[in-house]
């Protein structure tokens, strides 16, 4: 019952500073709303990368080519204001478009003659963007050589000569076919996500349990300062000298955290399901698991900063770099699938990346209780160590 | 000399706390660093890991076709050597049991050519399709699997699509195109194709022409085109902070009392209030030049032109100092500052951009977002640094940032007047 009084009164505390509500509440609200939109989550915008399309040629490639880009997953071609060679080498250079194809006057007849033309293509292979980008246009570019050569064979199989009047009705035709037929292969690849992804947004879900997962940890700065002021006010050793426990007393602040984050992340949730679309609450026990976990974690991780910290700015420099380094390495800005081997192995050293892990488990690939448990019980292991670590040190302060 | 007695003391009181020091550089540098390890450290290139693929072929040889087993061809190639540093592919008699090897998470993705693969591929009337099922989490594995079974296919579906196209283009003028013309014309299709495939095997596609842009040549690696704007706009970023952080000492003399003292002296308090100032901006300025040099000898990032890096330097300087002033002019307790501070700062950096300057395809309101906050003039100065701009092209947006910086410590100074007359 003592630990309960406690932990009300941390909890009255930190809710009469309203200012809380900023690193509790207002700050992941925004910061997932952003990381959503740049994860390409909003149902307007069209995630594809821009690129941009300069058609020089007056013949019949470059309304096919545009088909063909724009059937692609990944780019999607626009028309640049101006075609004057700074102004696009700019726009790459800007970032505004992901790369530039221009198609070259002359370029649909010597295709059609039979000769290789080229496609002039302006783009930064040094950039991810610029990377998907080219693969995307040269896809589109075999297609579309590809078709002319389709074309060029039927004309050939049905005996026409390049002589023949009927030839180049012929072979327009057939290029028409062609590329209707690119759009709809007979040999194709379905791509299938496991799980029940095909019903969550990838992007919004990484945003989503990120943010959560990182703002879980900087929650934490607000109720570390009350058990800091306990410290310094020495409020914390007269309670020892109570009938209460040591025990108590750490349990009763720790219970205090672990309901602040909770609360926090049971709202994110909410916001996640509601505003972004991630299915948190399609397995309501799984996701108060998880959720309970990382709150646990949260909560051991603000009593051993608070009892680290001399002074508040320490509890905001700990918390905010001590979560900068969870968060970084363990995935909460980016997927660690992202980054190279050994980042992901030190990555997954971080109970970040495990939450983050867990909470994907539950609304990406639709796990059950059994594959959530060991995820559940690292954090559980984490969580007691910084208990543990913290409750050491505080006995020592309490000496002093 | 006044005024420099009182810059003087701030900066030496600002550069012995671990906590300026921490934001002025070890968390920029941090948030630049772990991404910069993250995708490659000091390698020339986008690492990536490997991806585990499990394959179930249930292709069966045609016997039409001499015994020809497409699916077979398929596997060979996600085992190929070539394909070691993307994809580890290893075989699996069902697509049960590969389906549930990645429910698992034991493989990445499982691509599974179905019975009829071969046949199908032969039959004008049948289309066939090859599953990609994989992680939901993941999504470069899956896409590099999904790029190299694309291309496969599309060999094959070429020369299909050839001669279908060719054998319906015959049928409309009422002629016919015998089973000999028909794989006459896949076969010429499929040298083609193969000898594209040739071509791109050696890094070069035909059909395409680059146009190496100068700024391309220019990026030494991915790693420096990926990193130089993280750490930009951390730098923007955390020099607003410190620009407010360190603006707090105000603050701080006003609770320990010695502002007042202060006050009772000959000294104006205009020499106070700039003397307060110029700490500020050259603290900025210090951590401004220690960043920029950091990352280009630590990173080899080419900020561009010394001069236009310099003046875009100098905007950011101001624009943060004015900021930080302006907010704590209207703060009443270090307490309240922090707190207030922290939230300004990081909502007006993420409005401006200083966030998300390593992504390509934001929403164009981003943009507009920007127009509205210090941070995202002083981004568009560096940028068109970095981008080689011109002189105009730097002055306009730094000029708009100096300017915020100059209204902004306006504000401050009247504010802080007001309260302490």
């Amino acid at each position: 019952m003592r630990i309960i009084y406690l932990a009300t009164k941390d909890l009255k505390q930190i809710l009469q500073q309203k200012k809380s509500a900023l690193f509790l509440l207002i700050m992941p609200l925004l910061f997932t709303w952003l990381m959503g939109i740049i994860f390409n989550q909003n149902e307007n915008h069209d995630p594809r990368l821009p690129v941009g399309l300069v058609v020089l040629d007056d013949g019949v490639l470059g309304p096919h080519l545009r088909t063909l880009l724009n059937d692609s997953d990944t780019i999607r071609p626009l028309t640049p204001d101006q075609t004057d060679t700074a102004f696009i080498e700019e726009q790459v250079h800007s970032r505004l478009l992901a790369a530039v194809v221009v198609v070259p006057n002359g370029f649909s007849a010597m295709a059609l003659d039979g000769t290789m033309p080229q496609l002039e293509v302006i783009v930064d292979r040094n950039t991810p963007a610029g990377q998907a980008a080219d693969r995307s246009i040269q896809l589109a570019s075999t297609r579309l050589l590809g078709a002319v050569q389709v074309a060029r064979l039927s004309a050939a199989a049905a005996g026409h000569s390049e002589s023949d009047a009927a030839w180049q009705a012929f072979v327009l035709s057939a290029l028409d076919e062609a590329i209707q037929a690119w759009l709809n292969p007979r040999a194709k690849v379905v791509v299938r996500p496991a799980g029940i992804a095909a019903s969550a947004p990838k992007g919004g879900t990484q945003a989503s349990s990120g943010m959560m997962v990182f703002f879980a940890t900087v929650g934490m700065i607000t109720p570390g300062y009350i058990l800091l002021s306990e410290r310094h006010s020495r409020t914390l050793a007269r309670m020892m000298t109570t009938s209460m426990t040591r025990a108590e007393v750490i349990a009763g602040h720790v219970l205090a955290m672990f309901i602040v984050c909770l609360v926090q992340v049971v709202l994110l949730t909410i916001f996640g399901q509601f505003i972004i679309g991630v299915h948190y609450w399609h397995a309501p026990g799984l996701t108060l698991l998880m959720a309970s976990a990382l709150a646990f974690w949260s909560a051991s991780f603000g009593l051993l900063i608070s009892s680290l910290a001399r002074d508040e700015n320490q509890v905001v420099l700990l918390v905010l770099g001590s979560t900068l380094v969870f968060g970084l390495l363990g995935g909460t800005f980016f997927p660690l699938e992202l980054t190279n081997q050994s980042f992901a192995t030190i990555g997954h050293m971080m109970p970040s990346a495990w939450a983050v892990d867990g909470l994907q488990d539950i609304v990406l690939r639709g796990s059950g209780l059994i594959s959530i448990l060991p995820t559940v019980g690292i954090l559980l292991f984490y969580s007691t160590a910084a208990c543990g670590a913290a409750i050491l040190l505080l006995r020592r302060s309490l000496k002093n | 000399m006044k005024i420099l007695h009182i810059t003087l003391k701030d900066l030496v009181r600002a550069l012995r706390s671990p906590f300026v020091l921490a934001f002025m550089l070890v968390l920029p540098l941090l948030q630049a660093g772990l991404p910069y390890l993250a995708f490659g450290g000091f390698s020339q290139g986008l690492d990536v890991q490997v991806t585990r693929v499990v394959v179930t072929n249930l292709d069966q040889p045609s016997s039409e076709h001499e015994g020809f087993c497409a699916g077979t061809l398929l596997v060979d190639l996600l085992q190929s050597d070539d394909l070691a540093d993307l994809l580890s592919a290893f075989e699996m008699d069902t697509a049960a049991q590969a389906q549930a090897a990645v429910d698992a998470r034991e493989f990445d993705v499982a691509v599974i050519i179905p019975a009829d693969f071969t046949t199908a591929l032969f039959r004008d009337d049948e289309t066939v399709s090859v599953m990609i099922y994989h992680d939901p989490a993941l999504t470069i594995g899956p896409a590099i699997a999904r790029e190299v079974v694309t291309n496969f296919m599309d060999g094959f579906a070429g020369s299909l699509m050839a001669a279908d196209v060719a054998q319906a283009q015959l049928a409309a003028h009422g002629k016919t195109l015998d089973e000999a013309a028909r794989v006459d014309v896949m076969r010429r299709y499929g040298t083609w194709i193969y000898s594209v495939g040739d071509s791109l095997e050696r890094g070069v596609h035909p059909g395409i022409n680059y146009q190496a842009s100068p700024r391309a040549e220019e990026s030494q690696s991915v790693m420096v085109a990926l990193i130089g704007p993280i750490m930009l706009g951390m730098m923007v970023f955390f020099a607003f902070f410190v620009g407010a952080i360190s603006a707090q000492s105000i603050l701080r003399e006003e609770e320990q009392g010695t502002l007042a003292r202060l006050y009772k002296t000959p000294t104006s308090k205009a020499a106070i209030l700039i003397g307060k100032f110029v700490a500020v901006a050259i603290l900025l300025a210090l951590q401004v030049t220690l960043l920029l040099s950091i990352g280009g000898l630590l990173f080899n990032i080419d900020w561009g032109d010394p001069l236009l890096l310099t003046i875009s330097g100098l905007g950011l300087v101001l624009a943060a100092a004015g900021f930080g002033f302006m907010l704590i002019s209207f703060m009443r307790s270090m307490r309240q500052a922090f707190i207030v501070m922290g939230g300004a700062v990081i909502l007006t950096s993420m409005a401006g951009g200083t966030m998300t300057t390593s992504f390509t395809n934001l929403p164009y309101a981003f943009a507009t977002i920007n127009l509205f906050t210090p941070q995202g003039w002083v981004l568009r100065g560096f940028f068109a640094t970095m981008h080689g701009g011109s002189l105009s092209e730097v002055a306009l947006p730094t000029a708009v940032a100096s300017m915020t910086g100059l209204v902004s410590l306006s504000v401050g100074l009247y504010n802080l007047n007001r309260r302490f007359s």
